[in-house]
């Protein structure tokens, strides 16, 4: 059998994927559908004084229009930072209080998504309006819990005032990074069926066991009455995670007509309905001896969180893992505004942490006046700076030395400005990428045919991560099997466990999960042609027989084949189930996994630091007339352990800059102060990267074995490669202008003002 | 999107009649007004489709002058050697606008008509916005974002940017546009079809109700064939400008004989800069002269907190598209 | 209420009362829910018959005038294969092609289309079931990775060859940047076409 493993694979959906024929959430349509819409607040903070629905319910085509005083049974859950499955803990509709712009406050539900929609427009609102303040005050942060904890929100090691003091250079500096919003191409919906107490509901999911077991638990229903599907996902990045309001209403709204009710979100819906990247400061506070070696490391990262959650997504624990140094200090600060609460979105907070770290590096550099991948190199360290247990790997120089070669890092021009092409500006940057590797229990059954066909079953998700593709190749390569003999399904609840598709967990957790349901299923049929009076393997001692390539082979040489003993068997058939759990994993962690919540063990082990690291670098071109920054040439090069699947891979990394691009030059979510909204909420105003934007994009993949991290050797890649990348790009401006850019976006009314 | 009566007339007097109806909206390309009815800024009554007039579908580059029907759309003017060699400036603003997709839909009758983008107009949760609902107020000017907003020719009831590109050209270039209405045909002057918002933002232009346009002309000049359209964006493609230049050149030896220069992404509605053009007739062209030109086009800039970057970067884009001209003449 | 199309409600019970109502009342909708479709086939006053010849079959459907070409083809014909990305004509992912040229169905009416040729992923392959050329190299080249967008980017890559705009990859970036890809799999969208330009012109 061919290799499959570490080789290019053509996703095994990819046929479903150009033809059309691969079913999202809205291609479904369960017979009779009706329409819904959701109608949102005007204002941010206040209370609802009256509805008018009269006009919407005269509106040709409305079927109902429904309030928080008419909407029965709408159930909600407890939210994500309270312990529970919600994307927020507070839920609209379930009284009069407005707590953010754009909440939801009546939906309406029609025959049409037109009518729905005319429908949400025509109904009348007062509001009695409260002022709102959208953006943070860093004045006003906090540190959630209380007192010094080197596992929580605040660490100090050493002596930082020390540390700055006996430095031959110091960069002290703060960076900013703006709300974002995901935007996956694919719309938030939700279609919801009921057949008396069963409900059907399909939903892009990033964990459709989360989504069934809140819904169940909110409507006091067996699980076993909840069925979520979720076979494709249009993208996710973190914005389909949780049980959300727009899901519950539909649910909710599909009880009270008597059918099927499908809710497509509008564009300027999906950026209040769930969640965004929050607002950001970062601080660092820096001190180099004369050698480049870190003397002291200070950061606090303050972060924009919703009256009522404290979404934390704790960047100083990434910063203070990543160089070596004697003296650190880090504090992890939140800061409430008058928003939906914030959440994840790809690399949560590595993105913008890793802009402040690597552009304040940069800075040190140019002080110091040191090649900047020479600063990484004298601060590269193999043990973690806090927790001083080893990295199970950790291949960071490798990394900073393959993109330089391939890139050309040498051929810079040493001084700011020294480059130019025409009307062009140029520069280079560089900046460090990385990511932890968070191992989440996982589960997966595997059934194998005789006849040489094999199925693989577990509640996981393939978000446009490849995740069909790999489970494929991981059950072929065991058990001797074409990859296209082997199906895969997944994005059901009612599957084996899979833990949520986030934080870069699916590819090692449940992967592993499959290479473990196939080798039980090779223990399994050795056990019965060991114990069969006839074939090659008769006789011997099942526990003496191995599995090879989807070959059984015994202590003497035997061997057969793991199909043709299985066909050899009586029921030709076999199935078996699979459970991987790392063994740091906690009990805790396991229960919350079971539980819908995210489970993981690491990064830090008490054995073991687990990281996949990068490089990145980026020439990049300012114009002299009309100040725009382009990026020509971004090259990465990562060593993230096995690669299962090159092709898949290399694009999920590539993926990953080009989001890292976007944050660059491109995203934020803009704010109009005085009224509290978010202002540019569509997906013209808001930039991502065009197909124009991205033009030389290489991305080395090196070799790394890590045997620590899971029996694969996998660590996740989906979010790698967008970390480091906006400060490569800001890094390169400077070179190319000596303007330091310390916000992001970098744009032409930033450098023209700069 | 509230319901409307559609009607499809074969004839331009049909159009006529159908159009100066109350309620009702002229549709060709649909690319802005489906949009603007979708988010709830536009609802007629009646939706008047003029695509049925195939004979304003056609363009014509003559010695004397270019002509282009009002239901030309814009991606087959952009790709006509025959415009890309007599008016390089006209066919880059035409493919440096909006996307391929729309510029397959969209016409050139309805570019020039299209909207500003302000998002207080465009967001109906916005309560002030007098060009939306005249006498309501102005959200971008009571406290709200202005980074996208006019520094040229804004009023204190509206600032909001007339977000074209190809009305540049237009504009520097002394088009024409040709109309039918309601009381027979006319000939705007391009300069005098958009009105600056002053106390009535919500009057945009001087046609009348019912009146279509049917052709826009220009006459063949010198300066067309040393034309350039630099376009400022943050992103490389399908982005509207921070600032734009459509500047045109007819050199006399080493003197501008003629000089032609509209602004984008800066101002109210299309925008000559032709003070700028006056200083640098009779004299030389170079990087002193082209900045100096692009410095006096925003003289009567009046920048908004958040828009003041457009006034250095207007002026270096002026200079820039000047200065990429002059070294194509230089060149050949 | 003559525009009305036909009512769902239960004679006598008022909409009010049903939104009110019981469980009861509730199931009694279930059971009204088959008449839906009936009804919404029954044209009103404010709808119009229509005809579209999409990938290659003439197709009669009754829409309103609002209804947009993206809308009458997932939504009345069932054809989902082409996707909704914003519903405003920003994104691209319901890039189809009318008449030879592509457009986006969101902000194009239905009415508007009447009489016209459209072509959807639907019509690419062929069929026997062999894929278009653009549907193998997009396949084969990982140009998607989630593949919402990608039904609008293979109709518009097959657009971008076809009005001459992919001489080189410089311009095929410029015109394929109406069909914006959230995974960022630009490059490889680039590739594909390259190679069926290649094919195309060997």
């Amino acid at each position: 059998m061919a290799q499959t493993i570490n080789t290019e694979v053509t996703r095994v959906d990819a046929r479903r994927k150009v033809t059309g024929t691969a079913s999202y959430a809205a291609d479904s349509i369960p017979a009779g559908m009706l329409h819904g819409a959701l109608a949102c607040t005007a204002v941010a903070m206040g209370r609802i004084a009256g509805i008018d629905t009269a006009r919407a319910e005269a509106e040709p085509g409305v079927v109902a229009v429904f309030t928080h005083e008419t909407l029965p049974d709408y159930k909600t859950v407890k939210g994500f930072y309270a312990g529970g499955p919600g994307s927020a803990s507070f839920w609209p509709m379930e009284g009069t209080e407005i707590r953010y712009a754009g909440q939801p406050f009546a939906y309406v539900v029609a025959e049409t998504a037109a009518a729905a929609r005319r429908g949400a427009d025509l109904i009348a609102v007062r509001y009695e309006e409260d002022a709102a303040q959208i953006h943070m005050d860093p004045g006003e942060s906090f540190i959630i819990g209380a007192g010094e904890d080197s596992e929580g929100m605040t660490l100090t090691k050493g002596d930082i005032e020390a540390g700055l003091g006996a430095a031959a250079q110091t960069v002290e500096a703060t960076y900013r990074t703006p709300f974002q919003h995901h935007n996956p191409m694919e719309m938030f919906a939700a279609t919801a069926e009921w057949r008396g107490e069963q409900l059907t509901v399909w939903m892009p999911s990033q964990s459709v066991r989360t989504l069934r077991g809140g819904i169940a638990k909110a409507y006091g229903l067996p699980e076993t009455s909840v069925r979520v599907l979720s076979p494709f996902v249009g993208g996710a990045f973190g914005s389909k995670a949780g049980v959300t309001p727009y899901a519950m209403l539909t649910i909710a709204a599909a009880r009270a007509v008597g059918a099927p009710v499908r809710l497509i979100v509008t564009r300027p819906q999906m950026y209040t309905v769930a969640t965004f990247r929050p607002e950001t400061e970062q601080k660092f506070r820096l001190g180099a001896d004369a050698d480049g070696k870190l003397t002291a490391f200070e950061h606090v990262e303050i972060a924009q969180t919703s009256r009522f959650d404290d979404v934390v997504n704790p960047g100083t624990h990434m910063t203070r893992s990543m160089y070596a140094c004697p003296n650190i200090h880090t504090e992890q600060r939140l800061a409430r505004s008058d928003t939906n609460s914030g959440g994840f979105m790809r690399a949560p907070n590595e993105m913008q942490t890793f802009f402040g770290l690597e552009s304040a590096m940069d800075e040190l550099a140019w002080k110091l006046g040191m090649d900047p991948v020479e600063l990484r190199r004298v601060n590269d360290t193999n043990r973690h700076p806090v927790k001083d247990v080893p990295f199970s790997s950790r291949s960071l120089m490798e990394s900073y030395d393959a993109v330089s070669r391939s890139f050309g890092w040498a051929d810079r021009g040493r001084e700011v400005g020294s480059m130019t092409d025409g009307d062009w500006l140029v520069g280079y940057g560089c900046a460090t990428a990385t990511y932890p590797t968070n191992m989440s229990p996982s589960s997966a059954r595997v059934r194998m045919q005789g006849s040489g066909h094999a199925y693989v079953e577990l509640a996981a998700h393939d978000v446009g991560t490849g995740s069909y593709t790999i489970f494929a190749q991981i059950a072929a390569a065991q058990l001797g099997l074409p990859v296209e003999a082997v199906d895969v399904v997944m994005g059901e609840a009612d599957l084996p466990l899979a833990p949520i598709a986030g934080g870069s967990t699916t590819a090692a957790s449940s992967g592993s999960a499959v290479h473990i349901a196939c080798t039980n299923i090779a223990r399994g049929v050795a056990e019965k042609v060991a114990a069969q009076k006839d074939g090659p393997l008769a006789g011997l001692d099942p526990a003496q027989i191995t599995l090879e390539n989807g070959v059984l082979k015994g202590p003497g040489g035997e061997s057969q084949s793991l199909a043709e003993a299985l066909a050899s068997t009586p029921m030709g058939e076999i199935e078996a189930e699979g459970q991987y759990r790392h063994p740091a994993l906690t009990d805790k962690a396991l229960r919350m996994t079971y539980h819908g919540g995210y489970g993981v063990a690491g990064p830090v082990t008490p054995e073991m630091a687990m990281f996949a690291f990068g490089a990145q670098m980026a020439e990049v071109h300012v114009h002299r007339y009309t100040h725009e920054i382009r990026v020509p040439r971004l090259h990465g090069a990562f060593a993230a352990g096995t690669w299962l699947n090159r092709k898949t891979a290399h694009s999920q990394l590539m993926g990953g800059m080009v989001w890292g691009l976007g944050s660059a030059l491109h995203e934020i979510t803009e704010v109009d102060t005085p009224r509290a909204r978010f202002l540019n909420a569509n997906i013209a105003e808001y930039l991502i990267p065009v197909n124009a934007d991205v033009r030389e994009l290489r991305v080395e993949m090196l070799e790394e074995r890590d045997d620590y991290v899971n029996p694969l050797g996998v660590k996740g890649i989906g979010e790698l490669g967008i970390v480091g990348t906006a400060a490569a790009v800001g890094n390169a401006v400077y070179h190319a202008t000596g303007k330091r850019l310390t916000a992001i976006p970098m744009r032409i009314s930033d450098i023209v003002s700069a | 999107m509230k319901n409307f009566a559609y009607t499809r007339p074969r004839s331009l007097g049909d159009a006529t009649e159908a159009a100066g109806n109350d309620g009702a909206q002229i549709i060709a390309g649909g690319t802005t007004m489906v949009d603007l009815m979708k988010i709830g800024v536009l609802a007629p009554e009646t939706l008047v489709d003029i695509t049925g007039l195939g004979d304003l579908e056609g363009h014509a580059v003559g010695t004397d002058a270019l002509q282009f029907g009002a239901l030309a759309r814009m991606s087959k003017v952009a790709d006509d050697p025959a415009v890309i060699e007599a008016f390089p400036a006209l066919s880059e603003a035409l493919w440096k606008a909006a996307s391929p997709q729309l510029r397959n839909a969209a016409t050139l009758g309805g570019n020039i008509l299209q909207r500003t983008r302000c998002p207080y107009f465009r967001d109906t949760a916005y309560a002030q916005c007098n060009k939306r609902d005249p006498g309501s107020g102005c959200a971008a000017l009571d406290g709200g974002k202005t980074s996208h907003h006019a520094i040229l020719g804004g009023s204190e009831a509206c600032v909001a940017m007339y977000p074209g590109d190809f009305a540049q050209t237009l504009v520097a270039f002394d088009a024409q546009v040709m109309t039918r209405g309601p009381g027979g045909t006319r000939t705007i002057p391009f300069a005098e079809l958009h009105l600056l918002p002053g106390d009535t933002p919500h009057v945009e232009t001087v046609l009348e109700p019912g009146e279509i346009v049917t052709a826009i002309t220009l006459p063949r000049i010198p300066a067309m064939a040393n034309s350039h359209y630099l376009k400022a964006r943050d992103r490389e493609s399908y982005a509207f400008a921070a600032a734009s230049a459509a500047v045109g050149v007819e050199m006399d030896g080493d003197t501008v004989r003629d000089v032609r220069i509209g602004l984008g992404g800066v101002a109210a509605t299309p925008w000559r800069a032709r003070a700028a053009e006056d200083a640098l007739r009779g004299g030389p062209l170079n990087e002193e002269t082209a900045r100096e030109a692009g410095r006096i086009a925003f003289e009567e800039a009046v920048p908004l907190e958040g828009s003041a970057y457009k006034m250095p970067l207007g002026a270096d884009v002026v200079a820039g598209a000047l200065l990429t001209v002059k070294s194509r003449i230089g060149g050949e | 209420m003559s525009k009305r199309p036909p009512d769902l409600r239960r004679p006598g019970v008022s909409r009010r009362g049903f939104l009110q109502g019981s469980s009861v009342v509730a199931g009694s909708l279930g059971l009204a829910a088959g008449e839906v479709r009936a009804a919404a086939a029954e044209p009103t006053s404010d709808t119009r018959n229509i005809e579209i010849k999409i990938n290659g079959k003439t197709r009669n459907m009754s829409v309103e005038p609002r209804t947009t070409l993206v809308e009458a083809l997932r939504d009345t014909l069932g054809m989902t294969g082409t996707k909704i990305g914003c519903n405003q004509g920003q994104c691209g992912a319901c890039t189809v092609l009318l008449n030879g040229s592509r457009v986006n169905s969101c902000l194009t009416l239905a009415v508007m289309a009447e009489g016209g040729e459209v072509v959807t992923v639907e019509g690419l392959a062929d069929p026997s079931g062999d894929l278009h050329p653009m549907q193998s190299a997009f396949a084969r080249n990982d140009a998607f990775q989630c593949g919402y967008c990608t039904p609008g980017q293979i109709l518009s890559a097959i657009a971008c060859i076809d009005e001459g705009h992919a001489g080189n990859e410089a311009e095929i970036r410029e015109y394929m940047s109406g069909n914006l890809c959230r995974c960022g799999a630009y490059p490889n969208i680039v590739a594909a076409i390259v190679q069926v330009r290649d094919s195309q012109q060997g």
